[in-house]
């Protein structure tokens, strides 16, 4: 168990502001949503980004969900009000929980006014930096395919937030489980299936 | 197929009666064919009259068949027919003769033969009238048979007729038979068409039942599975039940406050009616105004905690799964505390075990100080050093003990040997002492003398000594004196020995005089001597001996006293304090082994904790937790939860249906089930099946619908995009090779070059077989265009079987010919332009 946790156990760290955090958003999603196969393949289109060919949904129901939500994402994240972001994907026969996608946000200004500060040289290199850190990102959620379990139900998916109790919401929003994988009966088989699926990515802005 | 044996046989019974007729056994009898045939025809025309009726061919063949049969029946009774007598009567013409030629040789016999021949002659004769009645019969049978003949002749015609006839219907039999054939050929494809579209269908129903299987199995499924999700469904539906009742009474007691607010209200508007019956005291009704403005906002104020309270309830009706985690976190936080406690008792157990060793340490340093004077340190290691240092001395010590030891055990050795020499010595010396007594008690003046000397010696050294100590300062004049004193002396004492050697000599020379007795004293003068040399080296060795023992003891003593002191009580100490280390080097593994534990379980602990972060615990005080409501997953549960009631409705409906049916069934115990079916089936069936069960259908017709929907859009998209693609993939030819490609039918390839003068200056290709591209001139109505292209295509395509050239150049040709071409051609006119006129060149 232990070498499996410790095999699994990731942490992703990336900088850059707060455009760069959201546009990254939408496509790690999109990639998970690919590669989960969550809808089939023929809702994707190819696109170039970050040096990469990225697939990005078509739907147009998921684009606008995906759309919203990252607006609202990305308010946050000007407040400083986020600190995780979730996909949850889930059986839809039984509603299990069957993967979590955590993205752990940390906001820190001093970095940031760091960063804008000092001379443009600085920032195009850190940008550069940024997008090949991002690229590394989406290739290790392109490889984590490799040894996560087959998803062979149907399944969907729900986006959640984790934000402060005094940041704003809007009435499009309101409040929701936690979507844990838990159940007690069979705590720690559950916890191995959790640590087989979980993947901590953690974000610094 | 069954035909050809069946018309086979028909042939033979041709033949067979053909063959019949020649081997009739009446032809040579009987040549003439009205004869034989006449018995055959009265035989067959019986027959022929019997079938005549019947008029058909195929009897008429088997009466063929059966025909031999009958001809041989007449050859068994010949004698009746009447013809048949005939060859008895020419025999009986041949015995006449016979009688003739026979010559008489006896008279008897004469006489006999006369009798004979009268008998003979009388039977002659009788037998001439036979004749004559036979001659007559016989004309009246010729007449007979000439009717018969007659008869025969129209039978024969009749027969011919009935040949003909019977050709005819064999013909039509044939052709009958041929389209029997055909018809069966056409029934057995028919049949095998059929059995092939049976076998289809069997198929077909096996396919359907295994789809049925499988839909039975999956309908199974997913009703157990529905049941399932009911059952669980119910459950939530009682606890959330139980929640409603909880928050009824709720609600009733808020209802009660609403009440007594409203009755409040009610009493505050009756008074306030009053009031405004009491118009007059308008500033009491302002107040009550006031009051009951104050009163409306207190309900409001109620109403806005109320709702918070359902805020609440609900907050709390989704903390509600969390209790379990809480109180599995209680669980964690009790055994953590079941862990401080330990480690306070470990911490208290540690805590008695450092005042100890702070006593001990205290004792040590007082010691320490105590001896600090000896030791020069109060560290232990210091202490430790010097003891170590003290031990090598003791051992260097012991070394040289050991080693003086030996040396005084070997001056032992030679002392033992001395002395046995000492003891004859001694039995020689008593010997002789007797003999020197006199003289001893002679020289025993001089002794004292010499005792005297030594007493002024022994008193100017002891004034030496007080001289010393007390003048210390003029210490080296004096010393000068005594030495010359002591020099004085040494001459006295110098000239007293020479007067002893002299009273020595003199006994010598007395001794002399007795020689044996000299010779003896010499010796024994020697011996003496000697003697007193090593009783002198005796007394030096004892001395040293002494000395050394002296300074053995006090090493010794010195030891012991070390031993005693700082040895015993400090060595002793100092393994307590070893003892006391190497303990405080347990606990601290000891220590050491309970940290790592503790290490061990707080990693456990980190781990638990990470887990539950990556299971996405957090902290709900300060965080929440928000989705969008609108989002795929609750749009799919939704839609789910629609499709769910429906059967759940739907289930119900057949229970109740179910049940009613089962009342029915127990009220008329008497009905049995096929008679129920039969008088109430036409009634309940249409019930049976609930509305709701139209409504989930109608409801999943949607779902299909939308799903058609779905893929059609998808068919469009790809088609738009197969278009966008074509429609590139078209232009970039077009602007790579400069030709508009269209596609007709019949695989056939139309290109227009971008530089063409007009329009319908295009080429037609149609592609082979063999995908070689074959070009035919079908040019867009402008025949002229393709011939003025003769030389190219000859050269290009007939000669070198190139249409890719052909192209080409001739888009070198059109571009030469267009608006651009001059500067086109200016600027090719060494290389492409030069290309193209050796193309021409080539071509003229």
């Amino acid at each position: 168990m232990s070498v499996e946790t410790k095999n699994i156990r990731e942490n992703i760290s990336l900088k850059g502001s707060t455009k760069i955090v959201v546009e990254f958003f939408e496509f790690a999603l999109n990639s998970i949503l690919f590669q989960r196969a969550i809808y089939p393949p023929e809702d994707f289109k190819m696109v170039k980004k970050y040096g990469l060919n990225v697939l990005v949904t078509i739907d147009d129901s998921v684009k606008s969900y995906l759309k919203k939500l990252l607006t609202q994402v990305e308010a946050w994240l000007n407040a400083g009000k986020i600190s995780k972001l979730i996909l949850a994907i889930m059986n839809v026969e039984t509603r299990e929980i069957l993967e979590r996608w955590q993205f752990d946000i940390q906001i820190i200004d001093e970095d940031n006014k760091e960063n804008r500060g000092p001379g443009g040289g600085k920032k195009q290199r850190a940008e550069q930096e940024i997008k090949n850190e991002i690229q590394a990102i989406i290739r290790q959620i392109t490889a984590s395919v490799t040894f996560l379990p087959v998803l062979e139900d149907e399944c969907t998916f729900n986006i959640l937030a984790f934000t402060d109790k005094d940041a704003e919401v809007p009435a499009e929003w309101d409040d929701s489980d936690p979507h844990i994988i838990q159940n007690p009966e069979y705590y720690y088989v559950r916890n191995l299936k959790i640590v087989l699926i979980k993947l901590n990515k953690q974000l610094l802005q | 197929m069954s035909y050809p044996p069946y018309q086979r046989s028909a042939k033979k019974n041709q033949s067979q009666q053909s063959d019949q007729y020649n081997d009739n056994p009446f032809k040579p009898t009987a040549s003439t064919s009205s004869n034989v045939p006449s018995i055959f025809r009265i035989d067959n025309n019986t027959k022929v009259f019997q079938s005549g009726l019947g008029d058909r061919p195929s009897k008429r063949s088997r009466l063929d068949v059966e025909s031999p049969i009958r001809f041989s029946s007449p050859s068994i009774t010949p004698l009746r027919d009447p013809f048949n007598f005939m060859p008895d009567f020419s025999s009986l013409q041949k015995s006449t003769i016979n009688f003739t030629a026979f010559s008489p040789k006896n008279d008897r016999e004469l006489i006999e033969a006369r009798t004979k021949i009268k008998s003979l002659e009388i039977s002659k004769d009788n037998l001439d009238l036979k004749v004559g009645k036979l001659e007559a019969e016989n004309k009246s049978l010729e007449l007979k048979n000439r009717e018969l003949e007659l008869q025969i002749e129209g039978l024969e015609k009749d027969k011919d007729f009935y040949y003909n006839r019977e050709k005819d219907v064999l013909k039509s039999l044939e052709n009958l038979e041929l389209e029997n054939i055909k018809l069966k050929q056409a029934a057995a494809s028919d049949t095998q068409a059929l059995k092939d579209k049976i076998r289809e269908l069997q198929q077909n129903l096996d396919d359907l039942k295994t789809e049925n299987l499988i839909k039975e199995n999956d309908l199974t499924r997913k009703v157990q599975s529905a049941e399932l999700e009911t059952s669980k469904l119910q459950y939530q539906v009682e606890n959330l039940n139980e929640q409603i009742r909880q928050q009824h009474d709720i609600s009733a007691s808020r209802q009660k406050l609403l009440n007594e607010t409203q009755q409040r209200l009610d009493e505050t508007q009756e008074k306030l009616n009053e009031f405004n019956h009491l118009s007059a005291q308008l500033d009491q009704i302002e107040t009550f105004n006031k009051k009951v403005q104050e009163q409306s906002e207190h309900i409001h104020e109620l109403e806005l905690r109320n709702r918070d309270l359902t805020k609440e309830i609900n907050r709390n009706k989704e903390l509600s799964p969390s209790i379990q985690i809480l109180q599995h976190k209680l669980e964690r936080a009790e055994y953590q505390l079941l862990n401080v406690n330990k480690l306070r008792r470990e911490a208290a157990e540690l805590e008695v075990e450092n005042t100890t060793l702070k006593k001990e340490k205290i004792s040590w340093t007082s010691l320490l100080d105590q001896e600090k004077d000896n030791i020069n340190s109060n560290t232990p290691y210091t202490v430790v050093k010097e003891l170590v240092s003290r031990r090598n001395e003791i051992e260097l010590l012991q070394i040289r003990i050991s080693s003086l030891e030996e040396k005084v055990r070997s001056k032992d050795l030679v002392i033992v040997d001395h002395e046995s020499k000492i003891k004859e010595l001694k039995y020689k010396y008593k010997a002789m002492e007797n003999k020197f007594l006199d003289e001893i008690e002679a020289s025993k003046g001089s002794k004292r003398l010499l005792h005297k000397e030594v007493e002024m010696l022994m008193n100017s050294l002891r004034s030496y000594d007080e001289e010393e100590k007390h003048l210390q300062s003029n210490f080296e004049p004096q010393k000068t004196e005594r030495i010359q004193n002591l020099e004085k002396l040494l001459a006295e004492y110098k000239e007293t020995l020479e007067q002893f050697e002299n009273n020595a000599i003199n006994i010598q020379q007395k001794h002399e005089e007795y020689p044996e007795f000299s010779e003896l004293n010499f010796h024994s003068l020697e011996v003496m001597r000697r003697n007193e040399e090593l009783t002198q080296d005796i007394l030096k060795l004892e001395n040293e001996k002494a000395n050394l023992q002296n300074e053995i003891a006090s090493l010794k003593n010195q030891m012991n006293i070390y031993e005693q002191t700082e040895l015993k009580v400090h060595s002793s100490e100092l393994i307590k304090q070893n003892e006391v280390l190497q303990e405080t080097v347990k606990e601290l593994r000891n220590e050491n082994a309970s940290l790592k534990e503790k290490i061990i379980l707080l990693d456990n602990q980190i781990d638990i904790l990470e887990r539950a972060i990556g299971r996405g615990e957090y902290n709900r005080e300060t965080t929440r937790v928000l989705e969008m409501k609108d989002n795929p997953a609750s749009k799919e549960f939704s839609m789910r939860e629609n499709r769910l009631q429906g059967l759940i409705t739907e289930n119900q409906d057949l229970k109740t249906k179910l049940k009613e049916l089962y009342q029915i069934l127990e009220n008329h115990p008497t009905i049995t089930l096929e008679s129920t079916e039969d008088n109430d089936s036409e009634k309940e069936i249409i019930r049976v099946f609930p509305i709701q069960s139209y409504l989930n259908l109608e409801e999943e017709n949607k779902q299909l619908i939308s799903q058609v929907a779905d893929k059609e859009k998808r068919m469009t998209r790809l088609k738009e995009v197969w278009k966008a693609k074509a429609q590139e993939y078209r232009e970039a030819v077009y602007s790579l090779l400069g030709y508009k490609v269209e596609f007709l039918e019949n695989g056939r390839v139309r290109l227009t070059s971008m530089y063409s003068e007009q329009d319908d200056h295009s080429l037609v290709f149609t592609s082979d077989e063999d995908d070689l591209g074959t070009m035919q001139l079908v040019d867009g109505g402008n025949t002229e265009y393709i011939k003025s292209l003769d030389n190219l295509i000859k050269y290009w395509v007939v000669e070198r079987g190139s249409i890719p050239c052909f192209l080409s150049s001739l888009t070198m040709d059109l571009f030469g010919k267009t608006a651009l071409g001059p500067i086109g051609r200016e600027m090719d006119m060494t290389t492409g332009g030069l290309g193209g006129n050796q193309e021409f060149s080539t071509l003229e």
